[in-house]
């Protein structure tokens, strides 16, 4: 038995909950034999890849789900071997090119020149072309990202390409021209409410307590995902999912947040250091950076005075950005951190010194 | 703490009246002078003809009193009843003092060194004589070449080399051992090596002597070996000494006396000869490098047979490739000699070549070059080629020119850069000195930095108190975590795909040296409560990328089911799986185990997952709390369990191919789970 | 894998692609310099290189989509006829290797060739064909530094028999020494007129009616770009065929394809920072400051719904900046705050953090 967000997971088209206009043009666009290169993008859990597959199965019939899994080794110039899963069925596949960081040049050339370059063999096949879906296409280094606007023009023959991205600030503007936008936004609560209703009557219970479903989509912030994966564990726990809930926050959340009191508790070298050893153990754990940053601010700004509020984010997007461009997260964490600090104990000092004048 | 001087250069070094004046005295600082850092006020000292000692005892004649004492040597002051002076009695003595020449004592000290010096020089003079003397009559006598050359042109080192045992300076002890070795060696050679002897050294056919550069062990050895009745037979870095040479060209395994038996003059490979009074100097042996192999195992073996003596030279005890010797040969650590037992020496040399040099210059030179003979003679033999004499400051100079070059380790460099000195308004470090610290070890230098710059209490806010002293910490610390960050930045460029290397200048001042400018201080390796230690970020990265590629790998198994990215499936999934795949274990124990292998199942999930999963955990999943509450039998219960029966597997990895596959790859999405009971 | 290939032309693409899917961009690409639009000046002056036939290094600069490329391979067409274009033109783009090794054998190689005679053409047309080559260089602005060093000597060594053509969007990019050796050429902005009258002529040929409202929203979204006026025109006219009988294109398709937030949640999103519409009362500053969470509730909605942060803010600037009551100096600030925020997310900054950081930042602005 699969957690309910795999079990009932839309196959088709028709199944899908929300964005019925959306549904409805890929329809259409799978219908046409004018199938361009698609851009799918918006927030994490709205269900992009979901509605990949639905279009995917649109266009091939079921042979897209008869899925497997392929290693493929790639060699770069300096001839280092990348292992790169590639899954995929008789109609497309599916490649993570990020999972190769900066050799993604080389794995994006050269699957996509093979592919291009091979016909459909079976006949029964509805099109000629074959789908690439590239999936984390905003982490795509520039370098694939221009080797990229070159093949889609090139291969427009026998290849398409799908692109899934979270946001399309970071892609270049050639590839955005050569491929058809779609933005997935993430559900509204109530869209969210509805899905999790289906849910429930399929898994035959009835929701009672309409107000705890309300009370996790508004958490879960339109990551479906996170809605149905809560969802379930809820149920689990209380069985009846009714009366007044607390919504169990992951492992790697509470331990932020306790960071995130650590750093208001008290202001000293001392905390700086144990702060360290926190954030080495969130960084080791797989936790990006980025995540630990924002959800550490999150807890920071809600223990803290208005006026502080606006100085701490900027200083939390001035350093985010830093630990993009740099190479240890840590020092980048850690200066946000002690910048906190620092501006929290002025402000506390402040206060008092005032009150004493 | 010291923070150097509040009022730097504020006063003037006075003439002084007698350019030795302060010599016969001796003088201990403590505390901080108001004008001059400590270092400058020792020279200053020095170069007036003053001794300078750390610690006050009776014989101390005054100490120098600044601000902040330490508590230990006032105590010694009020014991010994010394005379204390303070900055500007110091510098009056100077102005005034006229050392008493008049003085019995000190003249008769004074006249007795001179003495010796003279009888030495005279001594030296007469040598140089007699083996003129000799070499012209050979010249004479038999109209050979020879390949002598003439006394003025050889260098000093080699024309002033010792002669006698005497002449060696320092080490007397060690030297006595090997002498005494070196005399008892053909009794010991009867005996079998059995008997200890007075030293305990009897039993070794070979010494190993160790020490640094320069302090005369190579001359030592020969000399020894001569005053013993031996032929030293020299082999060091220049001959090649793989094992194949060392055994053949030293033959001495074998029959020491083949070539004495058979009368003619045998010699060796590498030509030279051997009669049983021959002595092997192997010197430089750790110079055996990657060309000679096996050269050391080779010369143990020798070692262990041999029937003459071995005397081998090693500069650094602790090598890796000495340590089979270390455990067949005697050791004989030889140090740094003294200042005081070259000084007399180097005044010999100096006055027989007719140079005008003090005496607190030689110390100067002797200190600088670390007790390095060789390197002061150099340095003298060049200075003399330009000028006769010499005084304290271009002494000074000199010895700088010549400074012996060390590597200092990231801790030294971190210490130094961090501790109460460096940026202290009197330290004379430029910043070219201070990137100088950092460029020892530019990768790792950062790295220590970052680890240790909160460990200080920082010397700029010493004289605050209170809120404002913890608000101005927090601004210097803020400062010096943004330069941190902008150093990170810098190396991201440097290390980029670019490469501007031109920018470490850069990344020095960003990630070492502004950090300390900020935070230096006492604390950390001066003492606090925080020792410096070594960057955690090292093993840190490491685990963070081996968890990172083992969720790789769990994704890529769980895709055909899951369609997160590996980022979401950490955030997401796996606190979720959580409560079915580890928890029942935790909670119900063995019985447990089925429903979870099932779970796991569904998801691809191999037993390595599971461990991957658990590892992955944090706060209440963190493996250790995780793991303490599996009793041991429930997972082996589940390793068993798992390993009993087929699962289904997603793919195999390209690595694997080469076992034989339990079974074809799943296809669709939906796993036959009958297959997998 | 090998059985495929056997078959498989070298270079599929090239004859098998099927006119109706070739993209609008290639298929309407101007066939001689007289056919670009808006650029009389530059068109004027390559006019008169096509009848004497000497033709100096060029520098091409300026924004994307407005014929930069397609002028140099017009005259090079002009120039050469089809028949000898390949053996004397090479293009090279960004999408090719382009680092020192490619500027040193690849470039140099053909830099070097002594021109091969020229071709019997097969139209009956005759063409100047001059007695050099030209390479073409697109998106030279992101040619390393290194590599433009490279070029130098190229360019001087075989002047006889090979000119240069950079093209690229940012002279700035390109080194001084490589620009002094080029006559520039700057490409304006198309001005409104020209890209409509483009368009409209594009929509006659392909059989398809458009009102006037979705030309200027064509050109509203795409800023004098005519590439990306026609690729979102093309787009556009796919999603209306696709249906079943054709749908009408309209201004909020149009919208969607080119990715722009509807002004709709942009003038929300603005009004929640304290930006009201034109007729916003002068005397109410106090109470159009916001507080931190009720903006930040703003910023999470609006990244909710998937908007492209560099969009958003684009077109936040462009609100900021024609605001009819803000003052200069309000504007001065939020637009630095909106700059630095645009370095950032090149950067690949988070964009939730990015876009409340303007959110805070302009509101602190327009309510100071």
């Amino acid at each position: 038995m699969s957690l309910w967000v795999d079990c009932y997971r839309p196959k088709s088209l028709d199944e899908l909950h929300y964005h019925e206009s959306l549904s409805a043009r890929l329809r259409s666009l799978a219908a046409s034999g004018d199938f361009p290169h698609m851009l799918f993008y918006g927030p994490s859990g709205a269900g992009k890849k979901t509605r990949i597959a639905c279009t995917l199965k649109e266009l091939f019939g079921k042979g897209v789900e008869k899925l497997k899994i392929d290693q493929r080794v790639f060699l770069t110039p300096s001839r280092r071997k990348l292992d790169v899963n590639v899954v995929q069925s008789n109609f497309h596949l599916e490649i993570t090119p990020s999972e190769v960081g900066n050799y993604d040049r080389v794995v994006i050339q050269e699957l996509l020149k093979e592919i291009a370059q091979t016909q459909q063999v079976d006949i029964n096949a509805r099109h000629r072309f074959k789908v690439v879906v590239i999936n984390e296409a905003d982490s795509l280094t520039r370098d694939a990202q221009a080797a990229l606007r070159r093949t889609m023009e090139k291969y427009m023959s026998n290849m398409r390409i799908i692109l899934c991205a979270n946001s399309t600030s970071k892609l270049i503007a050639p590839i955005k021209s050569r491929c058809l936008l779609v933005r997935v936004a993430a559900p509204t609560e109530e869209e969210m409410v509805t899905v999790m209703k289906h849910v429930a009557s399929r898994q035959n219970f009835r929701i009672e307590d309409e107000s705890v479903v309300c009370e996790i989509a508004r958490d879960a912030e339109g990551n479906l995902r996170k809605a149905l994966l809560v969802f379930e564990a809820l149920k689990m726990q209380t069985g009846s999912l009714n009366g007044p809930i607390t919504i169990a926050k992951p492992d790697w959340e509470t331990y932020c947040i306790k960071v995130g009191d650590m750093i208001t508790q008290e202001q000293s070298p001392q905390r700086v250091m144990d702060v360290r050893t926190k954030l080495y153990e969130l960084l080791s754990h797989c936790i990006p950076p980025t995540v630990i940053l924002k959800t550490i601010a999150a807890r920071v700004v809600e223990k803290v005075d208005e006026s502080l509020k606006a100085d701490i984010m900027h200083w939390a997007a001035v350093y985010e950005v830093r630990m993009r461009v740099g190479n240890k997260k840590i020092f980048h964490l850690e200066a946000w951190v002690v910048k906190v600090m620092s501006i929290y104990k002025h402000f506390f000092y402040g206060i008092d010194m005032g009150s004493f004048e | 703490m010291a923070a150097g001087p509040s009022a730097p250069g504020s006063k003037p070094v006075p003439a002084a009246k007698d350019s030795n004046c302060l010599a016969g005295l001796s003088f201990v600082f403590t505390g901080e002078l108001s004008a001059f850092s400590r270092e400058e006020a020792t020279d200053l000292a020095k170069r007036f003809g003053g001794r300078v000692v750390s610690q006050p005892s009776s014989r101390t004649d005054y100490v120098v009193l600044g601000a902040d004492a330490g508590p230990s040597k006032l105590a010694a002051i009020k014991k010994n009843n010394l005379k204390t002076l303070d900055e500007d009695g110091f510098l009056n003595l100077i102005a005034t003092r006229v050392p008493d020449y008049t003085d019995d004592k000190l003249k008769k000290k004074i006249e007795k060194e001179q003495d010796a010096i003279r009888a030495a020089a005279n001594e030296l003079e007469r040598r140089e004589k007699e083996i003129e003397k000799k070499v012209k009559g050979k010249e004479k006598g038999k109209d050979q070449i020879s390949n002598t050359v003439p006394l003025g042109s050889q260098l000093w080192v080699d024309r002033y080399s010792p002669h006698t045992l005497k002449e060696v300076c320092g080490n007397k002890g060690q030297i006595e051992k090997l002498q005494q070795w070196l005399n008892d060696w053909p009794s010991s050679l009867k005996s079998g090596f059995k008997k200890p002897g007075k030293n305990a050294m009897n039993t070794s056919r070979a010494v190993l002597i160790t020490g640094p550069p320069g302090i005369g062990k190579t001359t030592a050895a020969h000399l020894c070996a001569k005053l013993a009745g031996f032929t030293p037979i020299e082999l060091n870095a220049s001959d090649a000494r793989s094992k194949r040479l060392v055994e053949n060209s030293t033959n001495v395994s074998n029959t020491s006396l083949d070539g004495w038996m058979h009368g003619t003059e045998a010699t060796n490979a590498a030509g030279v000869k051997i009669t049983d009074k021959s002595c092997l100097i192997m010197d430089e042996v750790d110079g055996m490098s990657a060309g000679d192999r096996g050269g050391v195992v080779a010369l143990v073996a020798l070692i262990r047979k041999t029937k003459i003596p071995i005397i081998c030279i090693a500069n650094d005890r602790g090598a890796q490739k000495l340590k089979p010797l270390i455990a067949n040969a005697f050791n004989l650590p030889f140090r740094r000699p003294e200042a005081a037992a070259i000084r007399s020496r180097l005044l010999t040399i100096a006055f027989k070549e007719k140079m005008k040099v003090p005496a607190n210059v030689i110390d100067q030179l002797v200190m600088g070059a670390q007790s390095d003979i060789r390197q002061v003679l150099n340095m003298l033999s060049t200075w003399k080629l330009s000028n006769n004499a010499i005084d304290f400051d271009q002494g000074k100079d000199l010895s700088k020119m010549n400074e012996k070059y060390t590597v200092l380790t990231p801790f030294d460099v971190t210490y130094k850069m961090l501790g109460p000195y460096m940026f202290s308004a009197t330290a004379r470090e430029t910043l070219g000195d201070k990137m100088e610290l950092y460029f020892h070890d530019p990768s790792f230098v950062p790295l220590f930095m970052q680890e240790n710059y909160l460990k200080t209490q920082p010397s700029r806010i010493k004289n605050d108190a209170g809120p404002e002293k913890t608000l101005k910490h927090l601004e210097l610390m803020d400062k010096a975590a943004s330069s941190l960050s902008d150093g990170d930045l810098v190396d991201a460029l440097i290390h980029g795909p670019e490469q501007h290397w031109s920018l470490m200048p850069l990344h020095a001042v960003c990630s070492t040296i502004r950090p300390a400018s900020f935070l230096y201080g006492s604390g950390g390796g001066y003492g606090g409560q925080n020792p410096m230690s070594f960057p955690a970020w090292l093993g840190q990265n490491s685990k963070q990328s081996k968890l990172n590629r083992e969720l790789m790998d769990m994704q890529a198994r769980m895709r055909l089911k899951v369609s997160s990215d590996r980022h979401e499936l950490r955030q997401s999934y796996i606190p979720a799986l959580f409560p079915y795949v580890v928890k029942p274990l935790m909670d119900e124990g063995v019985s447990a185990v089925g429903t979870v292998i099932t779970r796991m199942d569904d998801y691809f999930l191999n037993r390595d997952d599971w461990d991957t999963l658990v590892e992955l955990g944090l706060d209440e999943y963190k493996d250790e709390v995780v793991l303490k509450k599996i009793t041991p039998a429930t997972k082996t219960g589940l390793t068993r369990k798992y390993n009993a029966a087929d699962h289904p597997i997603a793919f195999h990895k390209a690595t694997d191919l080469g076992k034989v596959p339990k079974k074809l790859a799943a296809q669709g999405p939906a796993p036959d789970l009958e297959e997998a009971p | 894998m090998a059985f495929f290939q056997l078959h498989a032309p070298k270079e599929p693409a090239k004859h098998t692609i099927d006119p109706a899917l070739q993209p609008w961009v290639e298929k309407y690409r101007p066939k001689t310099i007289d056919d670009v639009s808006a650029q009389e000046h530059t068109v004027a002056v390559l006019r008169r290189t096509l009848t004497s036939t000497n033709l100096p290094h060029m520098l091409f600069y300026g924004p994307p989509g407005t014929g930069k490329t397609s002028t140099i391979l017009a005259l090079a067409r002009q120039l050469f006829g089809p028949d000898n274009f390949r053996s004397r033109v090479l293009e090279l783009n960004a999408s090719d290797e382009r680092g020192i090794s490619i500027v040193r054998e690849k470039i140099k190689d053909f830099a070097r060739q002594t021109p091969r005679a020229q071709a019997a053409s097969s139209d009956d047309k005759t063409y100047p064909c001059p007695p050099y080559k030209i390479i073409i260089l697109d998106e030279a602005d992101s040619m390393t530094q290194d590599a433009q060093a490279a070029l130098r000597r190229i360019m001087e060594n075989y002047v006889r028999i090979t000119r240069f053509c950079l093209v690229c969007n940012y002279v700035t990019r390109i080194i001084e020494p490589l620009a002094s050796r080029c006559s520039k050429f700057r490409f304006k902005p198309l001005d409104n007129a020209s890209t409509s009258a483009r368009l409209a002529a594009i929509a006659s040929a392909e059989n398809i009616h458009i009102p006037d409202s979705v030309i200027d929203t064509l050109i509203n979204t795409s800023h004098g770009d005519l590439r990306r006026s026609i690729t979102y025109l093309q787009s556009a006219s796919r999603l209306a065929n696709s249906t079943d009988p054709p749908a009408p294109i309209t201004s909020a398709d149009i919208q969607e394809i080119a990715g722009v937030v509807p002004d709709e949640a942009v003038q929300n999103f603005a009004a929640a920072l304290g930006i009201e519409g034109d007729t916003m009362d002068v005397d109410g500053t106090t109470d159009r400051r916001k507080g931190f969470d009720q903006i930040q509730r703003k910023v999470k909605e609006i990244v909710r719904e998937g908007y492209s942060a560099a969009q958003l803010l684009t077109q936040l600037h462009d609100l900021i900046i024609e605001h009819p009551t803000l003052t200069a100096r309000q504007k001065a600030q939020s637009a630095l705050a909106l700059a630095e925020a645009d370095k950032a997310l090149c950067d690949g900054a988070d964009e939730e953090l990015q876009i409340l950081e303007v959110a805070l930042l302009v509101n602190k602005a327009v309510t100071s």
